[in-house]
């Protein structure tokens, strides 16, 4: 019996084409007792690591090749041989991708020629090179064509392709295909090359059709498919359709075994580290690991120790791994951060890692802290260990990457991709256009699939779209609801990963092909960080944080206002910080600003670092979830014994006071409590992670509970392990990653504390980031008696700066809390808003500002406009936010004659001749509309402080005096609307932040009150909310019963909503 | 040079979009109405009336947020021809008061009212004449009457229904009004802000140079509205030339031969205006007069413009004859709808269409047999379905479709059965046709086949369709093509190859 292979199958790789997934053409091919199957994605091997995966699990061999578009239009199949092949392939994409613009190939097959070796070559299908000249009875063109390719990849790897859709048109072409093979000798070769292979995808590549052609299935006519021909057709369906030619069904699975290359031979090999002469990585990095030990933790003592025991066991375990060599990398790049002044700090799971903290690739102790290391890395998991790396955002992140670009080559790394895929939102918002539904209906459906999660198509369509108001019989919406369940997840485009990258020794396209980015200077590999890691290849995440820039930027203004912080050697338990965080005063503070962190700080109460890693990793989904947080709470305040579900996990809980909170508890749990290895744990983890199967959840659940059983552990102490692991693995923060990120919190509280000038400047610079906008960071600055100045054109740089001069102060005022002051006297330096802050200014202009400025002060507005060269519209904002006021004239005098700079020479003596301006100038209210609209900051009073006493005669209360008050009593409170939250754990319940001149004042919403008051919580910026006043562990916040819309500024104040 | 009007009325309408669709539209005038305009979810509105403001929805606004604001707010797309029906209907009220308008913008319209006391009272009594006028057709209008069109105008917005400046009080009543209640250019209304100029008045204060020298020609108009000064010539609005003829009877008429004489000369009178003025007709609108006191009117669409009187004749008589007139005529009036002459030049190589005269009264004799909704072109329609076919607007001088089927070798000649008939086939278990049982003959046995050729779409639809085309040769000699209908599982005899 003749067998089949199917040679051109096309997945949803073939970006809005193909209608499948890899793994699903995979799995398809084998259940229909094909021996192997060959992915053909157009212009990209994007698919084949996930198809490759699928293929082995499957059984089944995994053909690997690409169709390339060239530039006429033309697409050509090409299958890979060997591991030339392979690289032939590879490097061919590269070249069609970065030789031209996005979208259009500029290839042609004499391009193609250096890389004929190891390829080989089908016609293809309607839109391959023979196929125009075919249809035209063009019999002379078309053996042109196919000579032509013979030429370049010879006889024996070119073939023939044939296919047969039951086509009247095609069958035509058919016959003249096999004709002209016969005439030039070339073999035939069946193939069907389908676009999905389940029943149900014909529909699904008709909708991917409508997309790319931007148009909906009513107007689509002959662009979609004609027929349900297009699937993945098995060897008996072929034969029938073939039945006039069984040689071309045959050759199929002939080709399909030259055909041996399979991703195991990808030939990537990793970047040498270059050594001293005599050693090896192995030896060169246990040099390195036994200074950074000295360094970190002296010569002698226990914990010196430990860590010795620690780093040998870990560096026997990397020799083992043969990983040497990319701890050498990693070292590398973070020696290049330290020798260049750019903070850089590893975070994940490498933070459990000695040899890391000693390399100083991370900066938490992981032999102080017992971490895990099994965490980090495992002997059975074959995988290389994933370090990320937080750098400063912006240019000092850039230079990172482009150092690893110049030290290994330009086609050496590159940036892992990101596939964007289709999800609720984006499917429903598609599906609905292309089905042609009423836009109104799109928007519903639009919004309501957000809350649907992944559903089979006769729940969506029973329930939700019943409930939805939609007529469920009408065709079009069954067919939604089945477009839409078959389009999630499925890709839509390539992206480019926030930070990873790859590298390779030698050419990274030899490895897999590269695209440009869109960023210049930067390059993206087809596959995902995923992808990367199942292949071997090295990868190592550059991420930009922007407090990483803004704890630089500080370091630096603090050092240029002559002191001095150096973060790795801040006093571990410094009151002052503590202090601050117990009260949640942490505005602008590291992972712990939010107001969810701020409504736990005063109740976790933190005295110490550990206190802080808790606190990071205990407002997460996972604790909240896993209901941990109140538990740990009413423990930690003494209200609630500390028990263990069984006492050998004392050991491990006792930390966390018997809650497990991080996810290396749950490793150890798992370990200790049911026997397993280190690699058995982490295999329990990945199970419940983010990729969870139902299936393997089950096996481990069931290994878990016989371990337990095993060492006695039964009955409702299992149950209750059972329920933590499980219900904590998802979402479990790991203790690694908590503790750098408490490095970070901690290192911004400090400067927060004791250089708040330097602190505030960096952050101001840094916006947006963080969980405030700037009005709140400057209205926090100032209640902790940090001056801020207005943007002066005389003084003002484009970034905020520090300023020596003391003798001007913005509004007067200083906190008179004791534990707010600054502890240094130059801490006490004013900061100055920046240019930057001056909205529509130009950054080129300002920098033009500020270099003329350096020439010689200006002396008046007229002067500044002829020398500065400033657009109108830039001048007169300057004025307006009162930038000019050194130069003399008030705001509105300034706007006026700055209105009539740019006159030409002609008119510019009507404006010369005014002697003085005509306008009225600016009431304070004018001033907060003008300084909002031009810098989106007021440094005079705020807006609350206008209507202070229209609100006292309401009976409204100041936010600062709500400590104050009793629980249980009713109170009015109102603000600015700064922060709104509609957490996804808090069942319906919204939470606001409302700022007045004095502080914030939270405010709960209940599910009821926000449907009723929708649009006033939601679009109004000030409010008045009256409730209950609720005070418990010093946390003060007001659960309303009733919101009110205050007035409106004329320009809009911003918040932070919904994010 | 400015004119001297010495008095006009400015007749302004508030939101004149919403208020053209509430014309339109009367029920929704107790309603929130928006007029939006855009595509989702870009959407936004562009004018609401009163009760929509009312409820906080403003212009710009995006649909979504109206909608949650005011979840009975009614939506209606902006449509021109609504507004400028609307516009129109506006100033044929004004016309009826004075003969000297000014036709300024949608629902702004000046009217020259000196002179008018006589006729119909004191300024307020012509302002309240004005406004019941707009009234009459359908739109709330406010009246202002000042000395300038400018005072006029700031008048009319401020007023509820009506408001008078007296001569010589234009600064004194201005200088109070709030700038931002009239519509400034975003530049002058940006710097106005900017300035803090509050009011009127303060911004007359303004020195007028600098403004000159600071918003440039914008910044003196916005000076001359502040003054209540008017800087522009008034530009008197005409009524377009009115295309209708006609011709009162001394005598009833009761025969369509009869009235056909009369047309003809009314149509003859009619043509010649219309065609001197280099245009033709694509519509005309019949008015009879009954002797009862009733009207016959009858608007009639042509199928290109004409500027004939025997084919327009023509036109009329098949409609009169198909829907003759309730009773005796005694007055005769037509009315053209006048568009541009097309020239229609030939095409070499292609052969001559018929003359439009011929083609016009064809379609008239269409129309009024199965009338007007029921006669249209057939195309092909852009599908897979072998039959697919789309009625679209008759366009008589449209090329032929072009066809790109050039690469098909001619082969054998295939003529189609239209409708198909339902056949009997014999299948083997593949499918294939073994026998069809009343095709051409009553039995014949399939001796060769090919296929089959397979089609299917419309799979999102109630229509969805699926085809499996078999070419047979039968032992009858007969070569014929058999279809196959998997949704409804039946064969049919599609035609025979000659």
């Amino acid at each position: 019996m003749t067998s089949f292979v199917e040679l051109h199958a096309q997945s949803a790789f073939s970006f809005l084409e193909g209608a499948e997934q890899p793994e699903t053409i995979a799995q398809e091919a084998a259940r229909r007792g094909m021996s192997a199957v060959a992915l053909v994605d157009r212009d990209g091997l994007y698919g084949v690591a996930r198809f490759h995966r699928a293929a082995v699990e499957a059984g089944i061999r995994a053909l690997l090749g690409s169709e390339l578009t060239l530039a006429d239009g033309a697409r050509l199949p090409l299958l890979v041989e060997d591991r030339e092949g392979w690289q032939n392939l590879c490097r061919a994409i590269t070249a069609a991708k970065l030789g031209a613009p996005k979208g259009r190939s500029a290839l042609t097959l004499d391009d193609l020629a250096p890389y004929a070796d190891g390829l080989v070559c089908l016609t293809g299908g309607a839109r391959g090179p023979l196929a125009a000249a075919v249809r035209r009875g063009d019999r002379d063109g078309a053996r042109r064509a196919l000579d032509r390719l013979v030429g370049i990849f010879g006889r024996a790897n070119t073939f023939v392709e044939v296919q047969r859709h039951f086509d009247r048109a095609q069958e035509r072409a058919l016959e003249r295909l096999v004709t002209l093979a016969r005439e030039a000798r070339v073999s035939l070769v069946a193939t069907n090359q389908p676009l999905y292979a389940r029943p149900g995808g014909r529909a699904v590549a008709d909708v991917f059709t409508c997309l790319r052609e931007k148009t909906d299935l009513d107007h689509a006519g002959r662009r979609l498919l004609a027929s349900n021909e297009r699937r993945l057709r098995d060897a008996a369906e072929m034969r029938e359709a073939f039945h006039d030619l069984p040689a071309a069904v045959a050759l199929s699975s002939e080709l399909a075994l030259r055909l041996g290359f399979t991703l195991k031979d990808l030939g990537y090999r990793f970047p040498e580290f270059p050594l001293p002469p005599g050693s090896s990585p192995l030896a060169h990095l246990r040099d390195l690991t036994a200074r950074g030990v000295r360094a970190r933790y002296g010569a002698h003592g226990p914990l010196a120790e430990r860590a010795r025991r620690q780093v040998e066991h870990e560096l026997a375990m990397i020799g083992r791994l043969d990983l040497a060599g990319y701890f050498l990398i990693v070292w590398d790049i973070v020696e290049f951060c330290r020798t260049h002044d750019i903070l850089v700090q590893g975070r994940g799971s490498a933070a459990n890692s000695a040899v890391c903290y000693a390399l100083g690739i991370t900066a938490v102790d992981p032999v102080g802290m017992e971490l895990l290391f099994e965490r980090f890395l495992s002997e059975s998991r074959g995988e290389w260990p994933d370090i990320d790396l937080d750098l400063p955002s912006g240019e000092r992140r850039e230079r990172v990457i482009q150092y690893v670009y110049q030290r290994y080559g330009r086609l050496g790394a590159g940036m892992t991709a990101n596939v964007i895929s289709y999800r609720g939102r984006s499917a429903a918002r598609e599906v609905g256009k292309v089905l042609g539904l009423p836009a109104e209906m799109q928007d519903r459906l639009a919004r309501l699939v957000e809350n649907w999660g992944y559903q089979d198509p006769e729940a969506v369509l029973t329930r939700h779209l019943h409930e939805a108001g939609c007529d469920t019989r009408h065709p079009r919406i069954r067919k939604f609801a089945a477009l839409w369940t078959r389009l999630q997840d499925l890709p839509r485009h390539l992206g480019q990963h926030s930070g990873g990258m790859v590298i390779a020794a030698g050419r990274l396209d030899n490895v897999v092909p590269l695209e440009p980015a869109t960023m210049p200077g930067r390059v993206v590999v087809q596959w995902d960080k995923d992808d990367c890691a199942a292949l071997g290849i090295v990868k190592v995440d550059l991420l930009g944080l922007r407090m990483m820039s803004a704890l630089q930027e500080a370091i630096t203004l603090v050092s240029e206002t002559g002191g001095h912080v150096d973060l790795a050697r801040l006093p571990p338990d410094d009151p002052a910080v503590y202090r601050m965080l117990q009260r949640a005063d942490t505005i602008g503070v590291f992972q712990v600003e939010s107001r969810a962190q701020m409504a736990t700080l005063p109740r976790i109460h933190p005295e110490r670092f550990y206190d802080l890693v808790v606190q990071i990793a205990i407002i997460r989904p996972g604790p909240i979830v896993g209901d941990m947080v109140h538990p740990y709470i009413r423990r930690r305040r003494g209200r609630e014994p500390v028990t263990y579900a069984h006492p050998r996990l004392e050991p491990i809980l006792a930390r966390t006071l018997g809650v497990p909170l991080f996810q290396e508890q749950l490793l150890r749990m798992a370990m200790v409590a049911a026997g397993f290895t280190g690699s058995e744990a982490e295999e329990l983890r990945r199970a419940f992670g983010f990729k969870r199967s139902e299936r393997r959840m089950a096996e481990v659940e069931v290994k878990l509970r016989e371990g337990m059983a095993r060492q006695g552990i039964t009955g409702p102490a299992a149950d209750e392990i059972v329920h933590q692991v499980t219900s904590f693995a998802l979402y479990g923060f790991p203790e690694s990653h908590s503790s750098s990120f408490a490095l970070l919190a901690y290192a911004s509280a400090y400067l927060k504390a004791h250089h708040g000038a330097a602190f505030y400047a960096a952050l101001l610079n840094n916006q947006p980031m963080g969980f405030y906008h700037s009005a709140t960071v400057v209205n926090d600055a100032r209640h902790h008696g940090v001056r801020v100045l207005p943007v002066d054109v005389t003084r003002s740089d484009w970034l905020c700066t520090l300023e020596r001069d003391d003798t001007e102060r913005a509004d007067g005022k200083r906190s008179h809390d004791p534990l707010l002051q600054p502890t240094h006297a130059w801490s006490q330096s004013p900061v100055r808003l920046g240019l930057r802050y001056v909205k529509g200014l130009r950054e080129s202009a300002a920098r033009a500002l500020v270099a003329a400025r350096a020439e010689r002060p200006f002396v008046s507005a007229r002067d500044l406009a002829s020398r500065a060269q400033l657009a109108g519209d830039e001048l007169q904002t300057l004025a307006a936010i009162g930038a000019l006021a050194r130069l003399g004239g008030t705001r509105r005098a300034n706007i006026w004659t700055t209105a009539a700079a740019d006159l030409g020479p002609l008119f510019a003596h009507a404006a010369r001749d005014e002697a003085t301006s005509p306008l009225r100038e600016m009431n304070p209210t004018e001033r907060l509309v003008a300084d909002y609209a031009g810098t989106g900051v007021t440094l005079g009073a705020h807006p609350m402080a206008l209507r202070r006493s229209e609100l006292m005669a309401r009976g409204v209360r100041r936010a600062r005096d709500l400590p104050a008050g009793r629980d249980g009593q009713r109170v009015r409170v109102a603000g600015s609307v700064i922060v709104r939250q509609r957490p996804g754990t808090a069942k319906g319940f919204v939470f606001l932040s409302l700022e007045d001149e004095t502080g914030i004042a939270n405010v709960i919403v209940t599910p009821g009150l926000f449907a009723r008051q929708r649009w006033a919580l939601v679009a109004e910026p000030f409010l008045l909310a009256e409730g209950i006043l609720q005070i418990q562990d010093g946390v003060v916040s007001v659960r309303a019963a009733r919101v009110e819309p205050l007035w409106r500024l004329e320009h809009v104040v911003p918040s932070h909503d919904f994010g | 040079m400015v004119d001297r009007v010495t008095r006009v009325a400015c007749v302004w309408v508030d939101a004149f979009g919403a208020a053209a669709v509430e014309r339109s539209e009367p029920a929704l005038r107790e309603s929130p109405l928006a007029v939006v305009a855009g595509t989702a979810p870009a959407r936004r509105v562009t004018e609401a009336n009163a009760a929509a403001r009312e409820a906080g929805i403003r212009p710009l606004m995006g649909e979504a947020e109206a909608v949650a604001r005011c979840p009975a707010l009614l939506r209606r797309p902006a449509a021109e021809e609504t507004v400028a029906a609307a516009r129109r209907a506006l100033l044929d009220a004004c016309y009826g008061l004075s003969p000297r308008l000014e036709d300024a913008a949608p629902g702004v319209v000046f009217v020259d009212i000196a002179g008018l006391e006589r006729l119909f009272g004191a300024e307020p009594q012509i302002a309240e004449r004005l406004a019941r006028a707009s009234r009459s057709v359908g739109l709330a209008a406010r009246v202002g009457v000042a000395a300038t069109r400018t005072a006029a105008r700031v008048a009319a917005r401020l007023a509820t229904r009506t408001a008078v400046i007296a001569a010589g009080d234009e600064a004194a009543a201005l200088a109070p009004v709030d700038v931002r209640a009239l519509d400034w250019p975003p530049a002058v209304a940006a710097a106005l802000a900017r300035w803090g100029i509050a009011t009127l008045g303060e911004l007359a204060a303004l020195p007028r140079d600098g403004l000159a020298a600071r918003l440039g020609a914008a910044g003196l108009m916005a000076h001359d509205v502040a003054c209540g000064r008017d800087r522009t010539p008034f530009r008197p609005w005409t009524p377009p030339p009115f295309w209708e003829e006609a011709q009162a009877l001394d005598w009833e008429i009761d025969t369509l031969l009869a009235l056909e004489a009369v047309l003809e000369r009314v149509l003859e009178r009619l043509t010649a205006r219309v065609a001197a003025a280099y245009l033709a007709a694509d519509g005309l609108q019949l008015r009879l007069a009954l002797l009862s006191g009733a009207h016959h009117a009858r608007a009639l669409a042509l199928a290109c413009p004409m500027d004939e009187t025997r084919p327009l004749l023509t036109v009329l008589m098949h409609d009169l004859a198909a829907r003759p007139p309730q009773g005796p005529v005694v007055g005769v009036a037509v009315q053209a709808h006048a568009v541009p002459r097309r020239a229609a030049p030939g095409v070499l190589g292609r052969p001559a269409a018929p003359a439009v005269r011929d083609l016009a009264t064809v379609l008239s004799r269409l129309v009024a047999l199965v009338g007007a909704d029921n006669v249209s072109a057939v195309t092909v329609a852009d599908s897979h379905h072998a039959d697919a076919w789309m009625a679209a607007p008759l366009q008589p001088d449209t090329d032929a479709v072009a066809t790109d089927d050039t690469n098909v070798t001619p082969a054998l000649a295939f003529r189609r059965l239209r409708p198909p008939r339902a056949v009997t086939v014999e299948t083997d278990a593949a499918g294939r046709p073994l026998a069809v049982r009343g095709a051409l003959a009553d039995v014949a046995r399939v001796v060769r086949c090919a296929g089959p050729w397979r089609t299917s779409g419309e799979w999102w639809d109630a229509d969805r369709w699926s085809r499996e085309e078999w070419d047979v040769a039968l032992d009858d000699t007969a070569v014929v093509r058999l279809l196959h209908d998997p949704v409804h599982d039946r064969w049919l005899f599609e035609g025979a190859y000659d």
